[in-house]
């Protein structure tokens, strides 16, 4: 599995979602990894 | 601070990307390396097994295995097999241009990206390391290229290679090999080079700027650094389209954190402040329940210029500057440059 930002489906929003959350699709467009 | 629960409480643990430094040996001394001077230990492989097989359970999607030099730990290929049978995207970073000599070439080319550094075009001395160094790195990336493999590079950019940038970007081009850039920022061995390495807050919004031109125009992927937001206006958007407190940024103790080689886990390469060490305890119970992390993920904990600035949902500032130049993990990030826009 390749994780792509084209392969990003928006997610299903679910209630018990921890208050830290951010989608797969934020993550992989704004995240800020190591050097 | 968020309150402490358990996983049970919650559908997904928000965890996506696991930083495995599995040794401290390295090939190389790397002037600028965040890490510093360390012991050459290495990550028992136990630990990194039951660690991988927690981040299955708790839906992590991308593993990067890095160190030190990661392929100096005994045991690199089968970690690295593991990762691959357990289906994460994996990310190795490596300097090491001696594992194509024998038979590796089949297992790289199964690994999603392979992270290369480079620091100048081939033959241009770059203060940092030297002209050889990116020679052969050039090469073993045109090796991994034309051996299927997917390398791409890092380049921490200072005073001294700026001036390469363009001569590096047309080089790797015509490799197809992309790069992104960093930015040199006084950590581990860095903080003893000399000041005029270093940026200024006008220069590093100049190179912010720049680096977002020559990402919209295809010649470089975009940069790893939180402050894209201040000149990048999907992530402008993106935080005005913002629902949750937190969309983006800064995802130390968010969406990743690191395992570092005496077991010690921590929010990021670059906040090397452990909340815990997996030869005590389960990566699954310090995800959910290591204070520092649970500080990490309420931004209403920000204080100074981060407490208040609009792009605080898809940024957060860099916790580790702030950590590394006031011990407070909550303080106002010291490189943001917002101030000088």
């Amino acid at each position: 599995m390749v994780f792509k930002y084209e392969d990003i489906k928006l997610d299903k929003m679910e209630e018990n979602l921890p208050s830290w959350y951010i989608s797969e699709k934020d993550f992989a467009i704004l995240g800020c990894v190591a050097n | 601070m968020t309150e402490l629960k358990n996983r049970e409480d919650y559908s997904r643990s928000g965890l996506y990307s696991v930083i495995f430094e599995i040794t401290y040996k390295c090939n190389q001394n790397c002037a600028h390396c965040y890490l510093g001077d360390r012991e050459p230990i290495e990550l028992d492989t136990k630990i990194i097994f039951n660690a991988l097989n927690e981040c299955k359970a708790l839906g992590v999607k991308s593993i990067v295995i890095t160190g030190g030099e990661p392929t100096l730990h005994k045991n690199w290929r089968d970690i690295v097999k593991y990762a691959l049978e357990n289906n994460f995207s994996l990310q190795l970073e490596t300097t090491n241009t001696e594992i194509l000599k024998g038979k590796d070439i089949n297992l790289l080319r199964k690994i999603d990206e392979i992270h290369l550094s480079i620091d100048a075009p081939p033959g241009r001395d770059s203060v940092i390391r030297t002209p050889e160094y990116n020679n052969n790195i050039f090469e073993f990336a045109k090796k991994l290229k034309s051996g299927g493999c997917n390398p791409f590079f890092f380049c921490t950019l200072h005073k001294r290679n700026l001036q390469f940038v363009d001569e590096l970007v047309d080089g790797l081009k015509r490799v197809e090999v992309p790069i992104r850039f960093n930015i040199l920022t006084p950590e581990g061995r860095a903080s003893r080079l000399k000041n005029d390495l270093f940026f200024s807050k006008q220069e590093i919004k100049d190179i912010f700027v720049r680096l977002y031109e020559e990402y919209r125009k295809g010649r470089i992927m975009r940069t790893r650094l939180i402050y894209q937001c201040l000149v990048d206006p999907q992530f402008q958007e993106a935080c005005r389209n913002s629902e949750r407190p937190i969309s983006g940024g800064c995802i130390a103790g968010i969406a990743s954190c690191d395992i570092t080689p005496n077991g010690d886990v921590i929010p990021c390469p670059h906040l090397r402040l452990p909340v815990g060490n997996l030869h005590k305890e389960t990566l699954t119970d310090i995800w959910f329940n290591a204070p520092t992390f649970n500080l990490l993920r309420d931004r209403s904990n920000l204080k100074g210029k981060c407490g208040i600035c609009e792009y605080r949902p898809v940024c957060g500032g860099c916790r580790g500057a702030a950590y590394r130049t006031t011990g407070d993990i909550s303080e106002s990030d010291p490189i943001c440059f917002k101030e000088v826009l």
